[in-house]
């Protein structure tokens, strides 16, 4: 079953074309990659897909459902998560709250509940919101800086971070853009074990990478964008041979 | 018995610190407000022509100018949902010169007069009690999903759209939860000043609610309370100063923010790390 699925989605700002007629299908437990220069429009892509930017023309359908015109934190709700290129944490949160702010669609407290609950009680489904974010601050590795603010923490980490707060929301589909970017080869490897165990959650992944080497060895399949268009889709040995795509890479002679 | 001097400090103070909470509470969605002054004012007025003219009970109006004022402030916050920093700080002065004009030209309340004849119903008791509701509503919802989407926003908007949070539900919840809280701040102090008139309520009573809040700092949920006790309560202790007493005042607040912008408290200034689970 696809996932996810475009038809000719287009997105101009002003008279510049960002993207024009995209189709592209991603298929359940897939690792899907999308790569292409910079200004290849990958990031645009991105922001039409996890509803921050309306698309201009064409249809997204996320789950057999049409989520064209929805807003961003409903399609949130309907199990897609992403992470940004320019890091977007909480700053001021720690570890722990920006990962539970993940779970923030699975409260179950009202406001009423909020305000009447007897003094010194915690609830219930707060303290199951903290113990959720504390094991997906595990799972990414972070188990021990639960504490720590999120601006405090390396790079690295703060990529991470991300990546445990996008999977707090328990998505089907998660959306990495340029998870590996600034990293060194050393935190690079860890990233790329930590997509693969996501995967093997049953998790369908996204991913923008700039690096063509890195996506070659992870990816089942691959698109290719350049100027806002798809140039190419296949396996990445496919992609890898494909001459439009060495020529948009290298240049032509 | 405290003897009456003290004890209408201890009134204003209250009363200040719940006019604080009223900024710090939008402030908290990043909606900077520079018109809470008309949100107590509506909730002045409000009280005042249900405890005079209705006879109502205090308790009673004082319900009233809160839900008053908050249902305004949500209709107010639909459009400043769009607007942002500066221009929201304008939008919303506009707004409270609006309601200062209404206010100023309606003779039912009082017109240019202002509005006499309010009972004495305000006392140190009633301050507190709603001061306490206020601080512990706060204090609740901030260690709740609805304070954390409300940082959230705050300091990453996008990420916390795409997180599930419904951005305008919360902006606009934040934005009527502050002029509540304005407006019960005015019914308690209408009732305790016994006269009002529109310029109780104008550009300079908004801004005096966003100073209390950031010179105690508006990342901690007791950085309102400090800031406006401290600075309700210092000009009192400079009376002998005399007509120094505003400069005096003046250059605290200069020196403060030279030397600690972000205000006296921070956020997690009295633990030593984040919460454990």
């Amino acid at each position: 079953m696809n996932v996810l699925q475009t038809a000719q989605v287009s997105k101009s700002f002003g008279g510049f074309k960002a993207l024009e007629m995209i189709d592209m299908t991603v298929e359940q437990g897939e690792i899907h990659a999308v790569i292409g220069p910079n200004g290849a429009g990958k990031t645009t892509l991105f922001n039409l897909l996890s509803g921050l930017y309306p698309a201009t023309l064409g249809q997204i359908l996320f789950m057999g459902e049409d989520i064209t015109r929805r807003k961003a934190h409903q399609i949130a709700r309907l199990g897609m998560a992403r992470t940004f290129q320019n890091i977007c944490l909480f700053p001021g949160m720690t570890a722990l709250e920006n990962v539970a702010v993940g779970r923030h669609t699975y409260s179950d407290a009202s406001p009423l509940r909020i305000f009447l609950r007897p003094p010194f009680f915690k609830a219930r489904g707060e303290r199951v919101i903290l113990e959720k974010a504390a094991e997906m601050l595990g799972l990414v590795g972070l188990a021990e800086k639960k504490g720590q603010f999120a601006s405090n923490l390396p790079y690295g980490d703060q990529r991470r971070l991300e990546i445990a707060r996008a999977l707090a929301t328990e998505p089907r589909l998660l959306l990495l853009d340029e998870p590996a970017a600034g990293m060194n080869p050393n935190e690079t490897e860890q990233v790329l074990e930590l997509i693969q165990m996501i995967v093997a959650r049953g998790i369908t992944i996204l991913l923008i990478e700039h690096d063509m080497k890195l996506v070659m060895g992870i990816a089942d399949r691959i698109t290719v964008l350049n100027f806002g268009q798809k140039i190419a889709e296949g396996s990445p040995a496919l992609i890898q041979n494909d001459p439009k795509v060495i020529e948009a890479y290298l240049g032509s002679e | 018995m405290i003897n009456p001097y003290t004890e209408s400090i201890l009134i204003f103070v209250g009363i200040n610190v719940i006019l604080a909470y009223s900024f710090y509470i939008p402030m908290t969605t990043n909606q900077i407000s520079g018109g809470q002054g008309a949100f107590m004012g509506i909730g002045a007025y409000v009280s005042a022509v249900l405890t005079v003219n209705f006879h109502l009970p205090f308790a009673a109006a004082l319900a009233a100018s809160g839900i008053a004022a908050g249902l305004i402030g949500a209709v107010v916050g639909f459009p400043a949902l769009r607007i942002r920093g500066l221009y929201l700080v304008i939008m919303t002065l506009g707004f409270a010169e609006v309601v200062r004009v209404f206010f100023m030209t309606n003779e039912y309340f009082g017109g240019a007069y202002g509005f006499s004849g309010i009972e004495e119903l305000t006392n140190l008791s009633n301050v507190y009690v709603v001061l306490a509701m206020v601080v512990f509503l706060l204090f609740r919802m901030e260690r709740s999903h609805l304070g954390r989407a409300f940082q959230a926003i705050r300091e990453n908007e996008i990420a916390g759209e795409t997180l599930g949070i419904n951005i305008t539900r919360y902006k606009v919840i934040a934005f009527a939860l502050g002029a509540t809280t304005a407006g019960l701040g005015g019914a308690l102090y209408a009732h305790y000043a016994l006269f009002i008139d529109s310029n109780n309520f104008g550009f300079h009573r908004s801004i005096e609610m966003v100073i209390f809040a950031v010179f105690g700092g508006i990342t901690s949920l007791w950085g309102p309370l400090a800031g406006a006790a401290i600075l309700t309560v210092i000009p009192e202790f400079l009376r002998f100063i005399q007509e120094w007493r505003m400069v005096f005042y003046g250059l605290m607040m200069v020196l403060l923010m030279t030397f600690r912008p972000q205000g006296l408290l921070t956020k997690g200034m009295f633990r030593r790390s984040g919460p454990e689970g």
